[in-house]
């Protein structure tokens, strides 16, 4: 019996140890093979990516790398640039640069470089955008940058390092000028463009003098362009490609329902969402009255337009940001379905059923959800009277210092980067007249965003401002976000790093494919 | 014969200026400022000068379009802002695609569509017409991207038989290249294959009736010479006239076949330019098309009055 007992542990062992194995083996990066993205676009400006937006930059990823990339926390860290440091007065950036890189045209990358691409920026349109603080900038060394400002602001870094730290090859720039390096790929990265049509598709191979030991894993990545989203699901569908960038949200939802993983972090992919405002000139306005305001995003059932709005892919949210983002404060309570809450509320504020009329504005394509919003808010006994108007008329009437009342749908702006939409002077979206922003300290807290020292101040300001602008002051009701740029993966590729961190990134040179 | 030849080719000459005066008008009607539409709003200031003025947009109409026109018989067709290339030169890398692609399946279409309209008039009333002929209805009647969707699916998504996109020309890869070509070269030639069948059928069934065929009959001949030297033959006048037809569908009808199958020829490109708002490039390719689709159209009809002399004399 004792016999019977040992060799059924040893079985029992054995059996624990070959699960385990597998796994493990699993997980350890495999060399070899090519992976194959169908992408739906026809790119035109991936040599010089950061004129093209989002998808440019993210097809150019694996020829071209940046001064850094941002971390799990939305933090960014150093890439090519191995170290940034900000001095005590935060007025010089000094950005330490990995030794050893070479472009793929076989010249160095070194702080004459980095200063080079920033010239090219800066002669290419993005000096006030992004270097409208920058006094100066100079190669103090082989491999150090330094920067000097004439004021602190938080996107300092980001501006320097992400959106315009795209490490194009300054020499190949010079060899063929902008409309040239629009289709010529010289960067540093783990992959080296051999081939580019503009129709067809771009095909990477190994760069095998790539900085980092080891890497990259793959032999090399193809990229597909596809026009009609139909044939990038059957190019998918075979197998004919392992990755599928930025479907459609109805897509999303056929692939997932067929099994397949998607690659992307909500948080990452999802600037913007789906919202109400209130601006009110007028004081004796309903919603110029908090308890108004709340009872009307009290009254919206969000999970429901979700649901109905958002092709099955959104989620809900009550603040301006996406839940898991840098900039989304989970102790924001918010205003959760409560149709109860929402007539006392409106009671509170000395409106009985039917007495309190608000207007809504809506752009004609938003009829649906005009009508389910309004039929909500009926339901609780707000009188709702519908106007349909231009985006650029309700934004001179909110813009200009007119007394002017409306309540109307908007694309929230979720980051940081985009608050200004909302929070800017003037902004571009509007709550400006609803209260007075700068008495309620709002102002203040968001300039704080924009120019604190450290990121756990910053951090703490955006924390404030959400509870601020939600909780206490109900300036807005953010309903739902649709995600836009998903990608889906067969199972088969691994630490991509896609739209992880961000929208444009992943990680070509740790990517790999397992058998 | 000459003058035949002579009068076809100044009509010809008058469409593709009424053509020509079409394509160039399409930039006319876009709303707003061409270039902006073009390039997008962030464009600079300066950027936007240039390529106003390199585009001509800065002269009066007739002058832009004169210019144009002159440029086109020079056979310089511009450049595509998309593509960052000359037109002329995207065009002679797509054109072979889309030839390639519709030749075949023209060729295609006539050699079955011959076949199957000999077989069902020959068997007329038997089972064998009535399937044909109800197949070749469902073919007529059934949208070619439909074809597409179907045909994906079961042989490329289930299946796995065949590619579900791409192209090769044959003489770089013949094998990928027929492997490649079944799908997209079945949906081309689906609708052509149905038309010819039931032309065909009603041309034979006419002529199988004639004199010559009962005496061909009489004197022995066996029915299957008959058949193809006599009734076939002669019945392959109006299939004739539809092969400029086919071609034609085939090379401009090929933009949906191509955007299913993510097959980069002149379709493609066209409807890039479309989605991408390149103007220049629609505008050139429209008219190119247009021209060889009035090439093709001399052609049959050369071809035509040759084995028709009739035709020629009135």
């Amino acid at each position: 019996m004792k016999a019977i007992s040992r060799i059924l542990a040893l079985v029992l062992v054995l059996a624990m140890a070959l699960a385990i194995v597998p796994a493990t083996a699993e997980e350890a990066p495999q060399r070899g093979g090519t992976v194959t993205i169908a992408f739906p676009a026809s790119l035109t400006n991936i040599g010089f990516p950061v004129a093209g937006g989002v998808q440019p930059l993210w097809a150019s990823k694996p020829a071209i790398e940046m001064l850094a990339r941002y971390d799990e926390n939305g933090q960014i860290k150093g890439w090519l640039a191995k170290e940034i440091l900000v001095d005590s007065d935060n007025l010089e950036v000094t950005l330490k640069l990995q030794e050893g890189v070479k472009y793929h045209d076989g010249t160095p990358f070194n702080a004459q470089a980095v200063c080079d691409v920033w010239q090219i920026y800066i002669d290419n349109g993005s000096a006030s955008a992004y270097f409208g603080n920058v006094d100066s900038f100079e190669a103090a060394g082989e491999y150090e940058v330094k920067v000097k400002l004439n004021e602190w602001r938080t996107s300092t870094v980001g501006n320097l390092c992400i959106e315009c730290g795209v490490m194009i090859s300054p020499t190949e720039f010079k060899r063929v000028g902008l409309e040239g390096i629009y289709g010529s790929v010289v960067g540093t990265g783990p992959f080296k463009m051999s081939r580019y049509d503009i129709a067809e598709g771009i095909e990477y191979v190994r760069n095998e003098d790539y900085w980092i030991e080891g890497q990259p894993y793959l032999d090399g990545i193809n990229i597909l362009f596809f026009t009609e989203e139909s044939t990038g699901e059957n190019i998918f569908n075979t197998g004919d490609a392992q990755v599928i960038f930025g479907v459609s949200a109805n897509l999303a939802r056929r692939l997932e329902r067929n099994g397949f993983e998607k690659i992307c972090n909500n948080a990452c992919i999802s600037p913007t969402m789906t919202g109400i405002y209130f601006a009110s000139g007028n004081q004796d306005d309903p919603i110029s009255k908090l308890e108004v305001r709340q009872a009307f995003s009290y009254a919206l059932d969000k999970q429901a337009l979700c649901d109905t709005f958002a092709s099955g892919v959104g989620f809900v949210s009550e603040q301006l940001a996406i839940p898991g983002s840098k900039e989304y404060n989970p102790d924001v309570k918010g205003y959760p379905y409560d149709p109860e809450k929402a007539k006392a509320k409106l009671q509170e504020a000395g409106y009985g059923p039917g007495e309190c009329t608000i207007t809504l504005y809506y752009q004609p394509v938003n009829e649906d959800m005009f009508v389910a919003v309004k039929g909500m808010l009926e339901k609780v006994g707000f009188n709702v009277v519908g106007d349909t108007r231009t985006g650029n008329v309700s934004r001179n009437m909110v813009g200009t210092t007119d007394p002017w009342t409306c309540c109307a749908f908007f694309w929230a702006p979720t980051t940081v980067e985009t608050w200004h939409l909302f929070f800017g002077n003037p902004p571009i979206v509007y709550a400006i007249n609803t209260i007075d922003m700068e008495a309620a300290g709002i102002f203040d807290c968001y300039n704080r965003c924009l120019t604190s020292k450290t990121a756990e101040e910053q951090k703490a300001a955006m924390m404030e401002l959400q509870v601020l602008c939600t909780d206490e002051y109900c300036l807005y009701t953010p309903m739902f976000d649709t995600p836009a740029l998903i990608n889906f993966s067969d199972g088969t590729v691994r630490d991509h790093g896609m739209a992880q961190t961000w929208v444009c990134e992943w990680t070509p040179e740790a990517m790999w494919l397992a058998q | 014969m000459g003058r035949f030849i002579l009068k076809r080719l100044w009509q010809t000459l008058i469409i593709l200026l009424l053509v020509s005066v079409v394509a160039f008008m399409l930039i006319q009607f876009i709303p707003g400022d061409p270039v902006y539409v073009m390039l997008g709003e962030n464009i600079s200031k300066e950027y936007h000068d240039t390529v106003y003025e390199s585009m001509g947009l800065n002269q009066p109409l007739t002058t832009q379009y004169f210019n144009w026109l002159g440029n086109m018989l020079r056979g310089d067709m511009g450049y595509s802002y998309h593509f960052r290339k000359n037109v002329n030169q995207l065009i002679a890398s797509r054109l072979p695609v889309t030839l390639t692609l519709g030749i075949i399946s023209a060729v295609v279409s006539v050699v079955l569509g011959v076949f199957f309209g000999a077989v069902t008039a020959v068997k007329r009333g038997t089972a064998t017409d009535t399937t044909l002929t109800v197949l070749a209805n469902i073919g007529l009647a059934t949208p070619s991207f439909w074809i597409a969707v179907l045909l994906v699916y079961i042989f490329s998504v289930k299946l796995g038989w065949l590619p579900a996109v791409g192209f090769t020309l044959p003489w770089v890869n013949f094998q990928k290249s027929i492997r490649q070509m079944i799908l997209p070269v079945i949906c081309m030639s689906m609708g052509g294959v149905a038309s010819y069948t039931r032309q065909m059928r009603s041309s034979m069934l006419e002529v199988i009736h004639q004199d010559y065929v009962r005496t061909a009959r009489s004197k022995g001949l066996p029915e299957n010479k008959v058949i193809w030297r006599y009734a076939v033959k002669n019945s392959l006048i109006p299939i004739l006239t539809m092969a400029s037809t086919t071609l034609r569908g085939c090379i401009g009808g090929s933009a949906i076949i191509e955007t299913m199958f993510n097959i980069v020829g002149m379709g493609q490109i066209m409807v890039i330019a479309i989605n991408y708002c390149d103007y220049q490039l629609l505008q050139s390719s429209l008219f190119f098309m247009a021209g060889i689709t009035c090439l093709c159209n001399l052609i049959v009809d050369i071809a035509y009055a040759y084995a028709d002399p009739r035709i020629r004399l009135e």
